[in-house]
């Protein structure tokens, strides 16, 4: 291997900024969550601490620095104390390979806008994201804490039930582009002339359900039900320990959303995309969709229940990415120049069909609701009584 | 009204026995009084309860009063059983004089709803009940020694220290301290309860001998509605089974209301259902009213009833946006508390105070509605439909609110009857008895309006009930409004209600009364009266014990989530550990009520 | 190609550092005045009835299992979608048997009631 200084200097010149700004996300995304809801909710939310509240989450951060570690007792210390770097780790390291601009020109070098270009760039996100779970399940098991403990094994079992689904939506897409790079995957959705989305609709609607099941988002967020299981595993937590996991939450957000932007997105195209500055915006604005997209979800829908959840992932996404990768690799395999259009067609076809489905669904999802009482009426959904 | 002043005997028990039958509900007479050894309540109360002619199923309450140093009472414990026939609504009221240290047998065996009635007069008034089958403590600590709502127990009350440092405040024996068998106040808290002894622990020691996971939820938990304690024995997710362990927020409103005249009592009905105060306050003062024998001018009973029906909807936008906060859908909290808001600005608008409002007053209401009331309700009554149809369309056909609520924490009719569920719980389940429908007070048979029923008892019906009620409650506001009479909003018996404000300048006759009202009080002739109301919770009621004078003797309270609250293991065993959450959310439970 | 990591193992020694730095700082900075009832396993304010570590139904180890079973056959599926363009008819045909006996798996699984969690 050639030792070469300045590759050394660029690696971790990127390491450093992808470093940085991955923890600076996590303040802002926090800030826009709070603002996002709280809009929702028709609050105000932070306010205070800097303009527009934005210093809020610093000062919630600094705070908690200064708060004591408290340490349960019959604790497991050593597995206790490391919980929270064993979840934190994992999901900063996961956004290394992904690209968020093309080929930069600096001092006369190619610099590849991304922290690692590696070949196998989405293995390496499986593995890694799979790490995380780690974290939760020592943190439940080490508290000595029962509530902590089944949102340990309700997070563990969770999340690797949503794992499956999650990796076999991701193999269309790759199907389509022949590579496990993202770098190549973005390169293929330019060539394609269309993002991913719409040939692998169903596989982006999967991977982004699963996303927030492995994120512990509502609706999924059952490991830390606060009105089921107080906190979930970091009950016991306090301090800056538990604001690792709760930055570990919002950096695995981030790179969930990442990985749909590049995959399925086009990563930092767009319009003017040759301009090598624009491609990171562009890549920060689909980005903040996505998120935008998981706060939305969370300010609008209940929780599931723990069995419907599992049932959810087991008999419904795994199943469904099964079928999209046999449709996409027969549609490969049969027309392998057209395979894109054709699998955008079915798509479409999909997405109509689904609509459909829904209307009909949830118009007859409504049993009589009670003796005297008749389904609404048609201009609203008041119930009208029969006489 | 039957009343048999004598005990029965053998031979008085058939004739009464026919004359209870003979009682129709096409009559007036739906109300029976009987008297009766305690020996034999358990045979009374079987062939009340199983006679088919009879039918009295749902015990409604047990009143337990201590007559202590009153003349003319044979015994000096009494108990009254209140039982309902949910068919034709005839009520029964037995009457069982105990004396001191005999104990009684335990009707749990019939209504099983009796199970913790029983406890409370045994844990308040030291009531033995033979065969009782959890004879237990229910709302004090179990280490406590005495039974505070006996007429004998001290009334403690500790000096207050002044001074400007801590360290000069000497620690002093307290009341408390001597309350706690063998131990200072301070020590028992240190030492904690025995848990395994421990109220609501017990029941689950057999899950605890077979290594089962039991879990604490509450006192301090997001979602048991304030402070209830509900031990859980899981498997996994599964509940295996629960216990309730109620009282931590028993702050003995019954005792402090024999301490205070009648119209002071009223202020700590407020505290009760604290979601509902002016139900709770309307329900005290028609039990006051029908020992006075007054009754209201027609203006004071259409305004209450506009308040109560109002009072109702703030009851169910609550229970909706906490229940749907604890099924994960946060937004609709904060939309409900918003529309809440509303209700409580009338209230201040009315009564200057948004929550403990103490407006119902006896005799009618405390002060005239003042101007821009009536607008401010229209304004409401066209504010909320709206909104009701929002929330109809994010929740009740939601997949994930229907998988959540359908199927959930389900009781049947029976069930609910033989527990003592009252209200939009026992209504979701398919029971279409309503208060105010059986039997009216303050004119609410001059109103029209439906009562909606559910028919599978399950989380989702007890939410479209109460989502429907919420617009029945409109409609009787409105027709309120509509019709609201003239005249006086109050008795002008200056005896009892304070004279008005003006006239104390003029007249020494209105000086006179107003000192005496306000500084005396108003004598209530002997006797006790119970009135059953429609509270948003269910049938609630307070049986007002008077020996004369200004001070209520007993004032027994049945809150409808105590009975409600029995019926929850029965709901939630089975289910998941999030169902748990959704059941309790759905049956609506106020715990200051249960406490008291 | 190894050297291509090299970023990553800049990006892990940051994040462990940093992560490590996060949590001495704030033990070192935070106050420790711990009392029995502090440290206290919390469950809604009561003390706990036995421990927190009990056994865990049989189910969850179960769905531990099947997870393994399932992520390494898509572990499969990966290298056979990049050269799936070189082997074309053949390569459906292969993977589609291969499926099948994963179906079968899973057919197997869901009939027993593995999948279910009453």
């Amino acid at each position: 291997m050639p030792f070469d200084v300045t590759e050394l200097v660029i690696a971790i010149v990127k390491a450093l900024v992808v470093f940085v700004a991955l923890l600076s996300i996590v303040p802002v995304l926090i800030w826009m969550e709070r603002k996002v809801i709280a809009d929702i909710q028709i609050r105000i939310g932070p306010n205070r601490a800097g303009p527009f509240g934005l210093l809020q989450p610093l000062a919630d951060a600094i705070k908690l620095i200064f708060k004591e570690n408290i340490i349960t007792q019959g604790a497991d210390k050593v597995v206790y104390f490391f919980a929270p770097a064993v979840s934190m780790v994992p999901a900063i390291i996961t956004f290394a390979v992904v690209p968020f601009g093309d080929t930069a020109h600096i001092l006369g070098r190619k610099v590849l806008l991304q922290v690692a270009d590696v070949n196998i760039g989405i293995l390496y996100i499986l593995a890694l994201s799979s790490l995380g779970v780690y974290g939760i399940v020592l943190a439940g098991w080490s508290s000595n804490n029962k509530y902590s403990l089944l949102g340990g094994v309700r997070s563990s079992a969770q999340m690797i039930s949503y794992e499956l689904p999650l990796g076999l939506a991701l193999v269309g897409p790759v199907l389509l582009s022949g590579s496990l790079s993202l770098r190549e995957m973005i390169n293929a959705q330019g060539r394609a002339g269309v993002w991913f989305i719409v040939p692998q609709f169903l596989a982006f609607a999967v991977y982004l359900i699963s996303g927030f099941a492995e994120t512990n988002r509502a609706p999924f967020d059952l490991p830390e039900a606060e009105q089921e299981l107080t906190a979930g595993y970091h009950t016991e937590y306090s301090s800056f320990r538990f604001a690792l996991f709760y930055m570990a939450e919002y950096v695995n957000m981030v790179t969930v959303g990442a990985v749909a932007t590049t995959i399925f997105l086009g990563g930092w195209r767009g319009p003017f995309g040759n301009i090598v500055i624009l491609q990171p915006v562009w890549f920060l604005v689909k980005l903040f969709a996505i998120l935008y997209f998981f706060i939305w979800v969370r300010g609008t829908l209940p929780r599931l229940r723990y069995d419907k959840l599992m049932k959810l992932g087991w008999k419904v996404l795994l199943p469904l990415a099964l079928l999209n990768l046999m449709v996409t690799a027969t549609v490969k395999a049969l027309a392998p120049q057209s395979a894109i259009p054709i699998m955008s067609v079915l798509s479409l076809v999909l997405v109509a069909i689904g609509v459909i489905a829904l209307t009909i669904i949830s118009a007859r999802s409504t049993r009589t609701p009670a003796s005297g009482l008749r389904e609404p009426s048609a201009e609203g959904a008041f119930y009208t009584w029969e006489s | 009204m039957t009343v048999t002043d004598e005990l029965i005997t053998s031979e008085s028990f058939d004739r009464l026995l026919a004359e209870a039958k003979a009682l129709s509900r096409r009559e007036e007479g739906r109300e029976i009084t009987l008297k009766c050894e305690p020996a034999e309540i358990v045979r009374l109360a079987g062939v009340f309860r199983d006679d088919p002619e009879l039918r009295f199923s749902f015990l409604s309450d047990i009143v337990y009063v201590d007559h202590y140093g009153q003349p003319g009472n044979g015994a000096r414990f009494e108990l009254i059983y209140r039982a309902y026939n949910l068919d034709d609504y005839r009520r029964i009221h037995i009457r069982v004089p105990v004396p001191d240290g005999q104990s009684v047998d335990s009707v749990a065996g019939i209504w099983p709803a009796a199970n913790w009635y029983e406890r409370e007069a045994f844990d308040l008034m030291g009531f033995r009940f033979a065969n009782h089958p959890d004879p237990r403590r229910i709302l004090l600590p179990s280490a406590f020694a005495g039974h505070p709502l006996r007429k004998d127990f001290p009334i403690g009350g500790e000096e207050v220290q002044f001074s400007v440092n801590w360290g000069e405040i000497e620690p002093q024996e307290t009341m408390l301290d001597q309350c706690f068998e063998g131990m200072t106040w301070k020590e028992y808290v240190e030492r904690g309860d025995d848990i395994e002894t421990e109220a609501g622990a017990s029941p689950l020691r057999k899950w605890a001998e077979e290594d089962r996971m039991i879990i604490n939820m509450g006192p301090q938990h997001p979602s048991t509605h304030g402070v209830l304690r509900l031990a859980l024995a899981l498997e996994g997710e599964t509940v295996l089974d629960a216990a309730c362990d109620i009282g931590f927020l028993h702050t003995g409103i019954e005792k402090s209301a024999e301490q205070l005249m009648f119209q002071q009592a009223l202020t700590l009905t407020d505290r009760m259902d604290y979601a509902g105060p002016l139900g709770d306050n309307l329900a005290y003062v028609l039990s006051v009213e029908k020992l006075l024998g007054i009754e209201v001018p027609p203006r004071a009973q259409a305004l209450r009833v506009m308040l109560a029906e109002l009072t109702r909807i703030a009851s169910h936008l609550l229970f909706l946006g906490t229940h749907a906060l604890e099924l994960g859908a946060v937004s609709v909290f904060l939309y409900c508390f918003q529309d809440r808001e509303q209700i409580l600005d009338i209230f201040e608008l009315a009564s200057g105070v948004r929550l403990m409002t103490s407006y119902i007053n006896i005799g009618g209401l405390r002060d005239d509605i003042p101007e821009g009331f009536s607008a401010k309700v229209r304004e409401f009554l066209e504010y909320l439909p709206p909104k009701l149809v929002e929330y109809h369309a994010l929740l009740t056909r939601n997949p994930i609110w229907l998988e959540r609520t359908r199927g959930v924490g389900v009781i049947s009719v029976e069930d609910g009857i033989r527990m003592g569920v009252s209200g939009a719980n026992i209504r979701g389940s398919g029971l279409k008895w309503d208060v105010r429908k059986a039997w009216p007070y303050s004119g609410y048979e001059n109103y029209d309006f439906e009562i909606p029923t559910g028919s599978n008892g399950d989380v989702y019906d007890r939410y479209l009930v109460r989502m429907e009620e919420m617009r029945q409650s409109l409609r009787i506001v409105r027709q309120a409004l509509d019709n609201l009479p003239g005249g006086d909003y109050r008795i002008s018996d200056y005896k009892i209600v304070l004279p008005p404000r003006d006239r104390l300048a003029v007249s020494m006759e209105a000086v006179i009364h107003h000192f005496l009202v306000a500084s005396r009080g108003f004598d209530v002739p002997a006797g006790d009266a119970y009135v059953s109301t429609e509270s948003a919770r269910g049938e609630m009621g307070f049986h007002v014990v008077s020996h004369g004078g200004p001070k209520p003797w007993r004032m027994k309270m049945r809150p409808p989530s105590f009975a409600t609250l029995q019926a929850l293991p029965k709901m939630v065993t089975g289910g998941m550990l999030a169902d748990v959450v959704a059941t309790v959310g759905s049956i609506d439970i106020i715990l200051g009520e249960v406490d008291r | 190609m190894l050297s291509a990591y090299f970023p990553i193992l800049v990006l892990i020694v940051l994040a462990t550092g940093f992560a490590l730095g996060a949590l001495t700082l704030s033990h070192v900075l935070g106050p420790k005045r711990p009392n029995p009832a502090k440290s206290e396993p919390y469950e809604c304010g009561m003390r706990p009835i036995g421990s927190a570590r009990q056994r865990i139904p049989v189910r969850f180890y179960l769905i531990a299992m099947l997870f393994i079973l399932f992520d390494i056959e898509i572990v499969f599926l990966y290298p056979w979608a990049i050269v799936f363009d070189h082997l074309g008819l053949f390569g459906l045909v292969e993977m589609i048997v291969f499926i099948a006996i994963l179906v079968v798996g899973y057919v197997y699984v869901w009939r027993k009631g593995a999948l279910e969690w009453e």
